[in-house]
């Protein structure tokens, strides 16, 4: 059971959410790129929590000899509301901080109806509402170029296994069990990357090794279906070595590199999250 | 004392970010707060006009913003400092101002003696010349 003051910090941790939704509502509208719109976000949260800090000084000083709890938390409210205040229509430093912002953004980010639509698309499917387009595109392709890295070594023992023997009898149930097999690693791998690249703050280490040996051991079994399949022999300890080696070093590239995207988003997602009611 | 806002600052913040930078790197509510005391409480400002007038002089070269060093609680904040194109900004600015306080002072002024006339002249007179006419015969006669 949650005590008084626990819940009454939850409800000043709130009073701090209030201050960034605030900042948020100003500066999402901007067309401008990510970073600029950032630094616009921090340069505004940061001073409202300094006018709440002064307006809650202010505050306490007039209330000093009221002693209860209870007005903690009003004059908390109270001093958040001031700071809104104080900063002034969030609609007109919406035009002001838009004049800022260079032409060329002003245009790449101009609304037009498909980029707009593209805009709905990319927060259903990318689940990464308010993000720019191009930012959001880079990050993905950067992703996608990594996950399918992350099947090479199967491509790579493909070629190694073609060049030598005889096809076997049952050709066609190879390809199409290596065709099956092949797509649920590249959907593997994709998820693996993507996962990484989660904004979390701590990483997931164990789900991260739990899907790396789940892609290694698809790997390994592709690795002797084709050899089956196409060359009618087993695959050699050399093959399947170069290929667990391969996958190995390129799991843990793919994890770092997720991490990386991962870590460039997070400031950007801690604003993004933020469902503004209009 | 009345108090100065909305419309009378317009075209003069920057200016005054400006001077309030000159005493030292500051974040932006410290700015303000330096222009609150400059300012003896007369200044008010819609405090989020200081920002884009922060991007402005940023994007002019007149201040360069650098992100906080250091852990702190709460937000990072960003330090604007003044630039050397920025100081010569300023003094220019300086200037410019002193040049119109010296006119627009001097014709505002009680001992100032042309308008003065002029406006005890208009009350009295009743000869069928405008204003403007008035005004330009009593400057050529100034003039000569």
């Amino acid at each position: 059971m949650k005590t008084d003051n626990a819940s009454m910090g939850e409800d000043l941790n709130s009073a701090s959410n209030v201050l960034m939704l605030h900042a948020e509502r100003i500066v999402r509208p901007v067309r401008a790129l990510q970073s600029r719109k950032l630094r616009m976000r921090m340069d505004l949260l940061a001073h409202l929590e300094a006018a709440v800090d002064e307006e809650r000084g202010v505050r306490e000083r007039a209330d000093e000899g009221a002693d209860e709890r209870a007005d903690e938390l009003a004059t908390e409210l109270a001093a958040v509301e001031q700071a809104k205040f104080r900063l002034g229509q969030p609609e007109e430093l919406t035009k002001s901080l838009q004049r800022t912002v260079p032409a060329v953004e002003r245009v790449l980010l101009a609304r037009i109806p498909l980029a707009c639509s593209l805009s709905r698309l990319e927060e259903r499917h990318a689940q990464v509402p308010g993000q720019s387009g191009p930012m959001t595109l880079g990050h993905k392709t950067i992703l996608s170029i990594v996950a399918n890295l992350l099947c090479s070594p199967l491509l790579i023992s493909m070629f190694s296994i073609t060049t030598r023997g005889r096809p076997a009898e049952n050709l066609a149930l190879s390809f199409f069990f290596a065709t099956i097999g092949s797509l649920t690693l590249l959907l593997l791998c994709y998820r693996f990357v993507f996962a990484a690249a989660r904004a979390d703050r701590v990483f997931d280490w164990r789900g991260a090794v739990g899907r790396g040996v789940v892609i290694l051991a698809l790997q390994i079994a592709m690795v002797f279906l084709i050899a089956f399949g196409i060359s009618n022999r087993q695959a050699s300890a050399g093959e399947l070595a170069v290929n667990a080696g391969l996958t190995i070093i390129l799991l843990a590239f793919s994890a770092i590199v997720g991490r990386w995207v991962g870590e460039l988003r997070r400031p950007y997602d801690e604003w993004l999250k933020l469902r503004i009611v209009e | 004392m009345d108090s100065i806002q909305g419309d009378k600052l317009r075209g003069h913040l920057e200016n005054l970010v400006l001077a309030a930078l000159r005493k030292g790197d500051a974040h932006g509510f410290e700015i303000l707060k330096r222009l609150e005391v400059a300012g003896s409480g007369a200044l008010q400002l819609k405090e989020g006009s200081l920002y884009p007038a922060l991007y402005r002089l940023e994007a002019e070269g007149l201040v360069k913003a650098a992100w906080e060093e250091g852990e702190r609680r709460g937000p990072r904040r960003r330090i604007y400092r003044l630039t050397a194109k920025g100081t010569k900004r300023l003094e220019q600015s300086r200037s410019e101002w002193d040049v119109f306080v010296r006119v627009i002072g001097g014709i505002l002024a009680p001992g100032s003696n042309d308008l003065r006339t002029f406006a005890s002249d208009s009350v009295s007179s009743n000869d069928g010349l405008s204003t403007n006419d008035r005004f330009s015969t009593k400057a050529r006669g100034a003039h000569a």
